[in-house]
């Protein structure tokens, strides 16, 4: 290989947990870094130097405030691929559901103090610039991390996994949480993850977002014959991929 | 003779934040962080959800 792909990890605003799954790779860390050149990563170091240019970028965050819009334009303008790491960059995440909920809730929390806080609506990247691939997940797979970065210094595009939670789910042994009346949206969310919630007990939330072929409909009728109520299916579903399903107006409008 | 460091964007924290130091003779007078990330919200959107689901929500805080 004549030379190594010059590569950032980054961050909007979000939780820096994304970013902290990069670095989870503990012992392939070293291989990697073996591999690519990290040009900015500053979570963990102070960047190599001032405005570099990239081949890939690793970016985390939703955009919430004026400077993320500035910045991540910046990036992309510097960056041959840009990947948006996690849910908060793939759909605004939890931030984003700010947009279901009432104005009154949010008054007393406006920092309007602070010049220097400013609020935009909380959008995903991709409303704002060109995102070439994303690594869905809240927060995303270290190995599906590994297994992107694998595939851009092969030249190989890495496959995403697009069969629902399910099908790792049962392989992995679990007791079907909708069996226990548990509102798991397992069966209408992308897997990839392990089923790593419901392998501890936990309903799935759906933070990878909803698969190509999800029957909304029937899953929401069948939660709804498990006596759960609209609002609470409608609320659950928006919490982390609200933005991306825009069906579900119309499935709840019936 | 008073002096002022900026620090803009720190590195090695969680999040975006500017650090802002002044002082005087070696002595530092006024110190403080700006956080310079968008604002979220959690307080609010926590509000009116079943306890059951506030530690999936503040858990990405």
């Amino acid at each position: 290989m004549s030379e190594k792909l010059k590569v950032g990890v980054m961050d909007i605003t979000g939780c820096n947990g994304c970013v902290l799954s990069v670095a989870f790779n503990e012992d392939e860390v070293l291989d990697i870094f073996n591999l690519i050149d990290v040009q900015e990563y500053r979570f963990v170091s102070d960047p190599a130097g001032e405005k570099p240019q990239f081949d890939v970028v690793l970016m985390e965050g939703l955009v919430a405030s004026p400077r993320d819009i500035e910045l991540l334009k910046d990036i992309r303008a510097r960056t041959k691929v840009l990947v948006a790491l996690g849910t908060c960059a793939h759909t605004g995440c939890i931030p984003a559901y700010r947009k279901w909920t009432p104005k009154e809730n949010l008054a007393h929390l406006q920092y309007d103090k602070f010049d220097d806080i400013k609020d935009v609506d909380p959008t995903p990247q991709d409303a704002h610039v060109k995102v070439d691939a994303v690594i869905p997940g809240c927060p995303p797979n270290r190995r599906e991390i590994l297994e992107v970065i694998k595939g851009l210094v092969l030249g190989k595009p890495y496959k995403p996994y697009t069969m629902p939670v399910c099908v790792e789910c049962r392989r992995n042994g679990n007791f079907c949480l909708l069996d226990l009346n548990k509102p798991c949206l397992g069966a209408i969310t992308v897997g990839g993850c392990f089923a790593i919630c419901v392998n501890a007990g936990l309903e799935c939330w759906g933070c990878r977002g909803q698969t190509a072929d999800a029957n909304l409909p029937t899953f929401v009728k069948m939660l709804e014959d498990k006596g759960f109520k609209r609002e609470f299916i409608e609320e659950r579903m928006r919490t982390f991929v609200g933005l991306k399903i825009p069906a579900l107006k119309e499935v709840m409008a019936e | 003779m008073t002096k002022s460091i900026t620090l803009e964007d720190i590195t090695k924290i969680e999040g975006h934040a500017v650090l802002v130091l002044s002082g005087s003779d070696g002595k530092i007078e006024d110190c403080y962080l700006r956080a310079i990330e968008g604002s979220r919200y959690f307080e609010g959107l926590l509000v009116g959800r079943r306890y059951d689901e506030a530690y999936w929500i503040s858990s990405r805080i």
